[in-house]
């Protein structure tokens, strides 16, 4: 072929540029969602202050800020996450994206890290919320701690949501089963704190992800140092998120059946 | 080729297929099917249900791995290099959609963004106008007809000015005004040197915009030729007039070599 043709060249794109991009596209995505707003972060915030107000309910400051962060970390991680996702791959909306020069790996990470930085914005509102409302004391280092907690808490959430969104197909069965997942893992994570049904339960209760990250919130927002059993409860977050990583990449799915 | 702008450059094929094989477990989809595509042409992949076009599409897209073969789109190895080969390619898919929430003039910077063109809202503005949606570009993607859909989706995958138009049934669900409408833009598409490759059910969009034509079945292709050689080379195939009813038409020869019994 001898002729000569008149078109653009394909200009030299970074990942980092396309995920500036696709990061600014989730990020509106995620705020015109009133619902998703009004429920991961209106929510949280009435339980803190509800529980805060209420004087029977006898619970430390630290495990009221740790329970209302997780079922924020929750909401957002293992029930908004997969459910939309759910709902884009059943659209088209992740299909449409792939056939563009944007490679998969970075069309879910820019995702994850909406969702990442949707729970650190939690975090520092609740503890904002709590120092003013309920006059919890916070240090810069109860700051730094609770947030690089709640990091480790939506990393191995967003890996639940993940492994949820691989194994589950359709988008209601996997709306309903994220829910059920994210109640059981907020119900986990209260259990680790009571002996209310024994202390059989509650020893099972402490090493579950939820268990296991709430015991890490409640220590962070506390102030209290480094121990063996935060170490161990560090070790099951990860170990957990490994887990949780590896099934929602392997079956993961971009196009309906 | 590190700037976007206007270069000339020595003309290679803009999509080769060679030996491209496509299984799902022990269901064979493609076999053996080659295609070369001339720049500038709309070419037709024509085919009943099932004959493999959407699976050699996908294999063209890089959406799955064929067993065996090769593509090659705009000189680059489209199996070994899908991110890089995509960057060549605009892809109107029949069955995909853009985020509900987002407005079209967002949508249209998200996907001029991902091809490397920085649109401000008056650029985008300026390509929805090409498609009569300037007046939709504050609306959300959810409230669009699907007339209005099927414009968006055409513009964004022309965003880029692609060495390489895949279209999956595009005229699908259209009224024929709309129908029509959008023929003309494919028409105007080969004059700014892009090549088409859409798939149709439609003979007459086939005839109406196709320079060549490939008819496949059980994923082997049975012909390649231009609508009108097609007509004069089977108006006296046997298969062909036993279907046909008074003159022998496109539709006539297609269903003549793939058969008549309707497919799942």
């Amino acid at each position: 072929m001898s002729a000569i043709e008149t078109r653009p060249l394909v200009p030299e794109v970074s990942p980092l540029r396309r995920l500036a991009v696709l990061l600014h596209a989730d990020l509106l995505v995620q705020t015109r969602n009133a619902r998703v707003l009004v429920v991961t972060l209106v929510v949280p915030v009435v339980l803190l202050i509800g529980i805060g107000h209420n004087q029977r309910a006898q619970m430390p400051t630290n495990v009221r800020l740790a329970l209302a962060l997780m079922l924020g970390t929750a909401l957002l991680a293992v029930i908004n996450y997969p459910s939309t996702l759910a709902r884009d791959r059943e659209l088209g909306v992740l299909q449409r994206l792939r056939v563009t020069p944007a490679p998969g790996w970075l069309i879910l990470l820019s995702r994850l890290l909406i969702q990442v930085a949707s729970v650190l914005v939690l975090c520092l509102v609740l503890m904002i919320v709590g120092g003013v409302a309920l006059h919890l004391g916070f240090g810069a280092g109860d700051y730094v701690w609770t947030l690089l907690t709640a990091l480790l808490g939506s990393a191995l959430y967003l890996s639940a949501g993940q492994a949820i969104v691989a194994l589950v197909y359709a988008p209601d069965t996997v709306r309903a089963t994220s829910a059920l997942v994210g109640v059981a893992l907020i119900l986990l994570g209260v259990f680790g704190h009571t002996a209310a049904l024994g202390s059989t339960f509650e020893e099972i209760a402490r090493w579950s992800p939820g268990g296991a990250y709430s015991e890490l919130l409640a220590t962070a927002t506390t102030g209290g140092g480094w121990t063996g059993s935060v170490t161990a409860s560090v070790a099951v977050c990860l170990g957990y998120t490994a887990v949780f990583a590896v099934i929602g990449v392997r079956w993961f799915r971009w196009a309906r059946a | 080729m590190s700037e976007q702008g206007t270069a000339r450059r020595a003309l290679i094929s803009p999509l080769s297929i060679a030996g491209l094989r496509v299984s799902y477990g022990p269901v064979v989809a493609v076999q053996g099917l080659d295609l070369d595509l001339h720049p500038g042409e709309v070419f037709g992949l024509l085919g009943p249900n099932g004959a493999g076009k959407t699976s050699t599409l996908s294999a063209v897209e890089g959406l799955l791995t064929p067993d065996a073969g090769t593509v090659t789109i705009a000189g680059i190895d489209a199996i070994r290099q899908p991110s890089r080969a995509r960057a060549h390619i605009g892809v109107q898919l029949q069955a995909t959609s853009f985020a509900p929430e987002l407005r079209l003039v967002e949508i249209v910077q998200l996907f001029a963004g991902l091809h490397g063109l920085r649109l401000t809202t008056a650029d985008a503005l300026e390509r929805l106008a090409t498609m009569d949606l300037a007046g939709e570009s504050r609306r959300a993607y959810r409230q669009l007809s699907g007339g209005q859909q099927q414009r968006l989706s055409l513009l964004v995958a022309t965003l880029h000015q692609p060495a390489l138009l895949l279209l999956d049934e595009p005229t699908s669900g259209l009224d024929p005004q709309a129908r029509r409408q959008l023929w003309d833009r494919i028409a105007a598409l080969r004059g700014t040197g892009g090549t088409v490759l859409l798939t149709t059910h439609s003979m007459e969009e086939a005839a109406a915009v196709c320079d060549r034509v490939a008819i496949i079945d059980h994923g082997e292709l049975l012909v390649l030729d231009s609508p009108a050689s097609l007509l004069s080379r089977f108006a006296d195939d046997p298969r062909v007039v036993k279907v046909a009813h008074g003159a022998v038409t496109l539709d006539d020869v297609f269903i003549g070599l793939t058969g008549s019994h309707v497919r799942d």
